[in-house]
């Protein structure tokens, strides 16, 4: 019995074992043919390069890359692509149209159709590179708009970059609500391709998202607009500064500063500093310092002097953005018999002091 | 049949089990591994860097001592590339000389900053900052030990995501770039993410051109731009690697790679491993009651209490461009790094009353890793030994004797070369012929040899459960 058992066991793992060998050799010539692959391309692409170079610095002879082409197109795109970031203007026209007259962008446009994800990515991201040229974008015809709903989150990442790029406003209002839709990881990677349609999306799109009932979408929007970082003009602030979603209030008042100060917002924010939320408060008394809000100033000095020590300290930072009743408050301060109190006015004394060349 | 032979026959089914089931992880780790790099956007990481939307991250960092090592662990962890972090760096106990040491090299001075006290923690005695332009907080607490210690950085961490990361492990300074995007992707159910990777090509490579005058075969010399790579990831100090234990090291990362990162990550019972990074929510922690053991205790609790809550959530794994364990210079470095992951298993094993969830605060996860990790090693050493002795003494049927040896070498050795393999279907690109058939080969010697030490060291590992100051963080 124990002989059958040794010889089935010792049968099946051999069985395994030839297997595996088999799925190694397999492994091994995909290794040097991707070595041979490599090497090649590590001779090739500088090659490429240099006749690229060539042309985009006033060359119009083809010759050189077309013989290139027949044999080694993904090489000639990698070139290509190696350029990007680091050509505009004129260059990049020229290069968008070498890709169209080599017949590069045409591929492209097929393989964004196949079914192997790595492929569509690829083609996507180089579709997105010459899209900045009309003609390219009139072969690439509704693909890159398909893109935005494509199941792979890189593909309408790629899309969504190169929709912005030259898509017409009502397109680049798909790609914002693209962004404002999806992962928070989308959101930041749209999110500075978006900038520069900053102005135009806060006339109508962006409010009319900031007065949605979903909290989520909400705060989507938020989000983009403290990542823009731009002065912006929004109705309903005071709104989203009281809003019941601690996330949403959070972020409003981080926005604050960016947007034109009116009373109902001072009031709104002199409010958060009393919010239950300790996160709430410590922004609401980084708004205020940045604001400069002096009716702000008793609460801030009462945070100073009974808050705990890290929401002291910002409370006397935000109180040394006021002078002159701010460093009075601080000076008044800093002989506290409270440690925490005194060394947190007088650190910040000194700091906005020396801030201000005292 | 003699009861020796019975006892036997009963070991090699349970190691025939045993072997089988690491397979099936490994097959399981390998399609979500596939998945994972096919569903993973690629994108500029400047983009995150810059972002005002992604959360500071807090790594704290236990340092026991003053060793050239832990120094060095420290440089590393300061010349980390994120937008808002800091490095809370905790002496536990330090003798005066050791925080002079701590305050000439980065210049420290008393710093005005306030801890909470969210967790207990040892007294802290004084919290310093540094006078150059670093993001670094050092606090000095009086001894406590890694848990306590890690506890008191929580307390003064400020940001909202803390880092762990291994001092077993090397990094790219990239690292919390590639951490964070689980918790960009998905920050509504993601409450810790575990990052780990096996040695990267360009390290193993290193590792073998580092035998020049060993006698023992070399690498071919790889292309400019890997030796550059190469010098950057090859240990900074200490003697050369040796050939058996980069090898052997390697075979030891990618099955625990494909097993413990990505099929687990795939069944959501993901665990640290030697070499992993982490990063899990402040509020988590503090809502856990701070770390008991270590990383590894707190990983566990985090599963058993969203389980118990029946929340939905995960600890997701990053199984690229993050840290790996370090190419081990010895075999005895490889088989000590063993024995410390065993006295982590052990010391969470030993807090197991106060996890949520107790021992199946991961289901089968964690019976599985004792046995795997203890039950295993512990019988195959008694299967070897009844054997001989058996078979010496007539006693033992020589089929079973060589029964003993297929389920224990014989399956060893495949299941490392299906690691080897299973890799290759991860990965889209194909991998360097030569380094691939070095390591499918070192899958004999391994399991003829190491096999049986690592058993040895496996068994003591677990059998050590002394307090021992440790260099984890």
């Amino acid at each position: 019995m124990t002989s059958i058992a040794f010889s089935v066991a010792g049968i099946l793992l051999g069985i395994y074992a030839l297997l595996l060998f088999g799925l190694f050799l397999i492994a091994l010539v995909r290794g040097f043919r991707w070595r041979r692959q490599s090497e090649a391309s590590a001779a090739l692409v500088p090659e490429i390069r240099e006749a690229l170079v060539d042309y985009l610095s006033g060359s119009n002879d083809v010759t050189r890359l077309q013989s290139y082409v027949r044999n080694s197109r993904r090489e000639i795109a990698e070139a290509m692509l190696s350029f990007q970031g680091t050509v505009g203007g004129n260059a990049l026209d020229r290069l968008c149209e070498l890709a169209l007259t080599l017949t590069l962008v045409h591929d492209w446009v097929q393989e964004a159709h196949s079914w192997d994800v790595v492929r569509r990515r690829s083609a996507y991201a180089r579709l997105a590179f010459v899209s900045i040229s009309e003609a390219c974008r009139h072969v690439a015809g509704d693909l890159l708009l398909q893109g935005l709903e494509d199941h792979d989150p890189e593909v309408r990442l790629w899309a969504g970059r190169s929709v912005v790029q030259s898509g017409s406003p009502k397109e680049i209002e798909a790609v914002f609500e693209l962004a404002i839709s999806q992962s928070l990881l989308m959101r930041i990677l749209l999110t500075e391709a978006l900038r520069r349609h900053a102005i135009r999306l806060c006339k109508h799109v962006v409010p009319e998202a900031l007065r949605s009932s979903d909290s989520k979408r909400v705060l989507a929007v938020l989000d983009i607009l403290v990542a823009w970082e731009r002065a912006i003009s929004i109705d309903n602030l005071r709104e989203l500064l009281e809003h019941r979603e601690k996330d949403v209030r959070l972020q409003a008042l981080r926005l604050a500063p960016l947007v034109p100060l009116v009373p109902e917002t001072r009031i709104a924010i002199v409010n958060a500093l009393a919010d239950k939320d300790a996160e709430v408060s410590m922004a609401a008394v980084l708004s205020a310092g940045r604001l400069q809000i002096a009716e702000a100033l008793p609460a801030l000095a009462r945070m100073l002097r009974l808050a705990p020590a890290e929401l002291a300290r910002t409370a006397a930072d935000a109180l040394a953005e006021m002078p002159p009743r701010g460093w009075q408050a601080l000076e008044e301060f800093s002989t506290s018999s409270n440690p925490v109190t005194a060394a947190a006015a007088a650190g910040a004394l000194v700091r906005a002091r020396q801030k201000a060349g005292l | 049949v003699s009861p020796l032979s019975l006892a036997l026959q009963a070991v090699v089914l349970f190691l025939f089990a045993m072997g089988t089931v690491s397979f099936i992880a490994m097959l399981k780790g390998c399609f979500f591994l596939r998945r994972l790099a096919r569903s993973t956007p690629r994108y500029d990481g400047n983009i995150i860097l810059k972002s005002p939307l992604v959360s500071a991250v807090s790594v704290v960092v236990a340092i026991p001592d003053v060793s050239p090592e832990s120094r060095e662990f420290v440089d590393q962890l300061l010349e980390l590339h994120f937008g808002k972090h800091e490095l809370v760096l905790v002496l536990d106990g330090p003798t005066d000389a050791e925080l002079a040491i701590w305050t000439e090299q980065f210049h420290l001075v008393p710093s005005a900053r306030g801890g909470s006290h969210d967790i207990p923690s040892a007294r802290v005695r004084g919290l310093y900052e540094s006078r150059d332009p670093l993001r670094l907080v050092v606090v000095n607490k009086e001894a406590g030990g890694q848990a306590d210690a890690l506890n008191a950085g929580v307390n003064v961490a400020l940001s909202p995501v803390i880092g762990l990361v291994d001092p077993l492990c090397e990094f790219e300074p990239t690292l919390l770039l590639s951490l964070i995007r689980p918790m960009l992707d998905d920050p509504a159910r993601t409450v810790a993410v575990c990052g780990v990777m096996p040695p990267p090509v360009q390290t193993a490579a290193a590792a073998t051109d580092a035998l020049s005058g060993t006698g023992l075969p070399a690498c071919p010399s790889p292309p400019p731009a890997q030796t550059a790579a190469a010098a950057t990831d090859a240990p900074k100090s200490g003697p050369a690697p040796s050939y058996w234990a980069a090898r052997f090291g390697e075979l030891e990362s990618l099955r625990l790679w494909l097993a413990r990162g990505g099929a687990f990550a795939g069944w959501n019972l993901l665990l640290p491993v030697p070499g992993a990074s982490m990063l899990v929510l402040r509020d988590a922690i503090v809502k856990m009651g701070g770390f008991r053991a270590g990383p590894l205790e707190l990983f566990l609790h985090l599963h058993g209490q969203a389980h118990a809550s029946g929340k939905q959530y995960r600890v997701a794994f990053v199984p690229e461009g993050v840290g790996h364990a370090r190419v081990p210079r010895s075999v005895g470095e490889l088989l000590q790094r063993n024995a410390h992951e065993d006295r982590d298993i052990a010391g969470a094993l030993g807090h197991r009353k106060s996890i949520a969830g107790g021992i199946g605060a991961i289901g089968w996860g964690l019976p599985g890793i004792f046995c795997v990790r203890f039950v295993r090693p512990l019988l195959e050493t008694a299967a070897y030994a009844l054997a001989a002795a058996g078979w010496l003494m007539s006693l033992v049927d020589p089929a079973l004797v060589g029964l003993v040896l297929l389920s224990t070498v014989g399956l060893g050795t495949v299941v490392s070369m299906a690691a080897v393999v299973l890799r290759e279907l991860v990965q889209f690109r194909g991998s360097d012929p030569t380094r691939l058939a070095r390591l499918f080969f070192a899958t004999i010697p391994e399991n003829l040899g190491y096999r049986q030490i690592r058993n040895l060291y496996l068994i003591a590992g677990f059998f050590q459960s002394a307090p021992e100051k440790q260099n984890r963080g």
